[in-house]
């Protein structure tokens, strides 16, 4: 098995919007859900046990911050050379910031709106005897 | 008279032979004896017979008739002993615990309006597309911060990543 650093690739490819306002904050986590072991990685245990999966294993595969202005594009690379694609698309008056997902083989295309402090996690793509979940959590301003 | 009263100790003997020789010794011990009857007949006759134990009994029923009361006489016999020898500070703890009373709607109030009702961030999934005959499942809320969605491929379709 590779170097973690070989296996993801990321790129981010941002697109400034016109009269954008401050700069949305996101943080994107990979993670190898599987059963091989019940090795959960102490970095992502609080996360995971929110899923309720019946997994017995966690591993962070690559962690990423994105400070998107609205209308950017954040894009990750996934292990497999899959892309995922984040655009910051509007922020409500409630606080809460509209996002458009797309992860291309999966064929997957979903709009969400997110609070600060709030995590949406994507899982499915089988990896590996396992699957891949893709966490990505909106923090809380300062 | 120590004699009389047998604490002669070591000199008894020695005492009762020189009585046997002593004429004059013999003759004031049996009229100390005497004496010492005619007191005692003197005493039974007026006082009748003493009852030490009398008392003794008396005490020992107060003490019993104490242990046998209820949990709320003792704790009435605790509160008044506790008051009596500590009336300040019993009365500073009461108005203490009073004021607390008192004042704890308000401030409970006050901690609700600065905090604000309590907040659970959230994730609204608006729309949702996922390709081929592959299902899609969300779930999450509630008390926790983090949504879910499950993409499920349909069975056959080959989508494996590597590492």
């Amino acid at each position: 098995m590779r170097r973690l650093s070989e296996l993801v690739l990321l790129t981010v490819w941002l697109l400034p919007a016109v009269g954008a306002a401050k700069p949305e904050s996101l943080n994107i986590k990979v993670i190898h859900a599987h059963n091989r072991s019940t090795a959960v990685d102490p970095r992502i245990e609080k996360l995971v046990k929110q899923f309720k999966l019946a997994f017995t294993a966690y591993e962070l595969k690559d962690e990423a911050e994105f400070s998107l202005e609205l209308g950017s594009i954040g894009r990750m690379q996934l292990p497999g050379g899959e892309w995922m694609s984040v655009i910051a698309k509007e922020l409500a008056a409630d606080g809460k910031l509209k996002l458009e997902l797309t992860v291309d083989k999966l064929k997957f295309k979903s709009t969400v709106s997110i609070d600060p402090g709030a995590t949406l996690a994507v899982g499915g793509p089988a990896q590996q005897d396992g699957a891949l979940l893709l966490a990505i959590s909106r923090p809380k301003p300062n | 008279m120590a004699w009389l009263d047998g604490e002669a100790g070591r000199r008894t003997a020695e005492v009762a032979a020189h009585l046997e020789r002593c004429r004059e010794c013999a003759a004031e011990v049996e009229a100390w004896q005497k004496a010492g009857h005619e007191l005692r007949a003197l005493v039974e006759a007026g006082a009748g017979e003493p009852e030490p134990l009398l008392a003794l009994q008396t005490i020992r029923d107060r003490i019993a008739a104490g242990e046998s009361r209820g949990l709320v006489a003792r704790l009435a016999a605790w509160w008044d002993e506790v008051w009596l020898l500590n009336r300040r500070a019993v009365a500073g703890v009461v108005a203490a615990a009073a004021l607390g009373a008192l004042s704890a709607p308000g401030v409970v109030y006050l901690v609700g309006r600065l905090q604000g009702p309590a907040y659970t961030p959230m994730v609204v999934v608006e729309d949702l597309e996922v390709g081929g005959n592959a299902t899609a499942v969300v779930w999450g809320g509630g008390e926790d911060s983090t949504t879910l969605i499950w993409v499920q491929p349909k069975a056959g379709d080959s989508h494996e990543e590597t590492f």
